[in-house]
């Protein structure tokens, strides 16, 4: 992560992890008196969201830590559990949501983190299967080597029973968790794509290949391992590519030690559209056959999500039958197309998860 | 400054008329008939004469260029002109020719884009001082000058159809930004469409997006046989023809959407005939709840319907617009792009 500046709310200023990380960077934090002050500085550059990539604001995190997916309407949701440790992220997609989510978006990371290790011990105490993660508003990986937030989130996780914590991560950045004791209580998983997509909408991302070596090595330490089709990009012959990345996926890592595998179509605030068009000029992204979904998000024709779902789920069960693999955000009619069955028929999409993390990651049911 | 009284001062001369060199540099009106100013000049007078400057012997006329037109119309050897005193500079003799014209009438957009581009012209890195341009008399903001700085670059047929109100101030904009060839064959569409901002908003956007899906210019896209022979149709009504592009486009970005559509309305054909009942399957099919409307003045009429909607239900194709609906009404899925 290349950092321009560095900001601290200034309580906060004599921390021992923002002197730290300020020795690490060799930069000296901003102290300022509130985020409206970061807000103004990012607003100022002529591409703010490119700008936010390159400045670190920490901060407290004065709501929950722990939150649920905010899933949408209509649309079959995981049931997964945030672990809001940052926000943001230092990669570039053309499609990522992040872009539009935050106002204005800059890479921010909590330094409160007391209260994040409470909150999760007290979920630790409900006694029931659950899973989370902290790759909804960031990427996971992209804080190593600055802060050892998953260092002790894996400690954490390792020391019960119940519950899995998923990394998720278009990064190869697993160096400083494979030795940890995880106890298989962590997930390491991966957003894929094909290789044409990565190069055409994933700036700045690891290559395929190289997020699938990682996903090896994290497997060789002892890691479950997930994967997250997610987007999907349908556009004119994408989909070979796809099929493609699916047989490297199980050339690189045994179906037997992956938790679950999503599949996702790409999908987008009807606002995210103007700043792909800006800042991705060119990109043919955002002019798929496209229609208002009833969640109010863009998504692709009905028919050709099916299709491609239904394509490369079967390339997936060829290899790997017994693995959990589900869609993100879809509906019953979509999965019953596509997978042959309904979430309801096996109890809902969370228990099928939940399941899977008990079964995969040896969590007691 | 302001509370000093500042005159520009002019020595009103004369000079031979054949001595004057025009600068279009300087040319802000886009009126370039001179006849009705040629007719009132010979019965009231040169009212005002036109500003020229001085530079290394020549005489370079920079405001007042269809006077000059007139006068010359009107065979005069001399040319009463207006001569800065004190010899100004080049940007001087800009914010001169802007101010001349925007202080004494309304500026229409392709001459305000003018002015700003004179300005701009000899201004320090070619950028608008929106001070100075206030002063000589440009209206609006400094991002609405901006915009309107490539107008005056546009090809003839984008400047007329801006002039002549045919296209937006979106449109114009967006053109400008485009490649003088495009710009030119959609400022023709548009002249000949006379459609309002928001239909030629989406034409524009449809175009483009279909231009990015294929992986083709705009202009191929407004080669293709279809868009032509709707563009040279010179029979059709303009608002038809608006229409029948509208949907040539929609089809042509939304290739699967419309063809699911076509299929579903024919399948809607094969079930019997019942005047009074409509039915519409979800809006672009992505949801699961179809609706049915009955449409009747009488009791009587209402239990008629009664019976149609029987044979409706009874129908095998009834059946069908829900089990296809997930394929877009396809025998097989429909082939992933």
């Amino acid at each position: 992560m290349k950092l321009s500046q560095l900001f601290v709310d200034a309580p906060l200023a004599a921390e021992a992890e923002v002197k730290r990380l300020a020795e690490t960077l060799g930069v000296t934090p901003r102290k300022v008196g509130s985020a409206s002050e970061v807000f103004t500085a990012v607003t100022a550059a002529a591409d703010p969201v490119a700008a936010g990539k390159r400045m670190l604001y920490l901060t407290a995190n004065r709501g929950a830590f722990v939150r649920d997916c905010p899933g949408t309407a209509h649309y079959t949701c995981c049931g997964y559990r945030i672990l809001h440790v940052g926000a943001y992220c230092s990669m570039d997609c053309a499609y990522c949501i992040l872009q539009a989510y935050f106002h204005p978006p800059i890479l921010t990371y909590f330094i409160n983190k007391d209260n994040l290790t409470y909150q999760i011990e007290s979920e630790f105490n409900n006694k029931k299967t659950q899973r989370f993660g902290t790759g909804e508003f960031t990427d996971s990986l992209i804080w190593e080597g600055l802060f050892p937030i998953n260092t002790e989130l894996v400690r954490l996780f390792a020391g019960q029973d119940r519950c899995v914590l998923e990394l998720k991560s278009k990064t190869t950045a697993v160096e400083g968790l494979l030795s940890l004791p995880h106890r298989r209580r962590t997930i390491l998983a991966w957003s894929l794509n094909s290789r044409e997509m990565v190069s055409r909408y994933e700036r700045g991302t690891a290559a395929v290949e190289a997020r699938l070596a990682a996903a090896a090595r994290a497997a060789g330490a002892g890691y479950p391992i997930a994967f997250h089709f997610d987007p999907i990009v349908i556009e004119d012959r994408s989909l070979p590519g796809y099929l493609e990345t699916v047989e490297r996926m199980f050339a690189a890592v045994d179906p037997a030690n992956i938790v679950w595998i999503s599949l996702g179509a790409l999908r987008f605030m009807p606002a995210l559209k103007a700043v792909i068009e800006r800042r991705f000029p060119g990109t043919p992204l955002a002019c798929g056959e496209f229609i208002v979904g009833l969640d109010g998000k863009m998504r692709y024709f009905k028919p050709l999500r099916i299709r491609a779902y239904r394509e490369m789920a079967q390339a997936i069960r060829r290899r790997a039958p017994g693995v959990c693999l589900y869609l993100c955000m879809e509906d019953e009619e979509v999965w019953r197309e596509a997978l042959g069955f309904a979430p309801a028929e096996r109890g809902g999409l969370a228990a099928m998860l939940d399941e899977a993390a008990v079964r995969v990651c040896g969590l007691e049911p | 400054m302001g509370s000093e009284t500042r005159v520009a001062a002019f020595a009103s001369v004369s000079v031979p008329l054949e001595a004057v060199e025009a600068d279009d540099r300087f040319r802000i009106s886009t009126g370039d008939d001179a006849a009705d100013l040629a007719a009132s000049i010979a019965r009231i007078g040169l009212l005002h004469p036109p500003l020229v400057v001085r530079r290394e012997g020549r005489i370079i006329l920079i405001s007042g260029f269809r006077r000059f037109a007139a006068c010359r119309t009107l065979g005069w050897r001399n040319l009463p002109v207006r001569l800065p005193e004190k010899e100004p500079s080049p940007r001087e003799c800009a914010r001169l020719a802007v101010a001349e014209n925007a202080w004494s009438r309304p500026l229409n957009l392709i001459e305000q884009s003018r002015a700003v581009g004179l300005l701009a012209a000899f201004s320090p890195g070619g950028k608008i001082d929106i001070a100075e341009a206030r002063a000589a008399g440009l209206r609006g903001s400094e991002d609405f000058l901006n915009r309107i700085a490539p107008l005056c670059r546009t090809p003839e047929a984008v400047q007329e159809a801006i002039l002549e109100e045919s296209i937006s101030f979106w449109t114009a904009c967006e053109l400008a930004a485009m490649p003088a060839g495009e710009a030119e064959a959609l400022a023709l569409l548009f002249r000949r469409l006379k459609a309002g901002l928001n239909v030629q908003r989406e034409i524009l956007t449809r175009l483009r997006e279909i231009a990015l899906r294929e992986g083709i210019s705009i202009a191929s896209v407004l080669e293709s046989p279809a868009v032509q022979e709707l563009r040279d149709d010179g029979g059709s009504d303009p608002n038809e023809k608006t229409r029948a592009l509208r949907e040539l486009l929609r089809r042509r970005r939304y290739p699967f959407l419309s063809a699911a559509e076509d299929r579903f309305r024919a399948l809607l054909r094969e079930l019997p005939s019942a005047p009074g009942l409509r039915l519409q399957p979800p809006r672009d099919f992505e949801g699961k709840r179809f609706s049915l409307q009955l449409e009747f003045e009488t009791p009587e009429e209402a239990c008629s319907l009664r019976e149609k909607l029987d044979a409706l239900l009874g129908h095998p194709v009834f059946r069908t617009l829900f089990e296809g609906k997930s394929r877009g009404y396809e025998a097989d899925p429909p082939s992933c792009p």
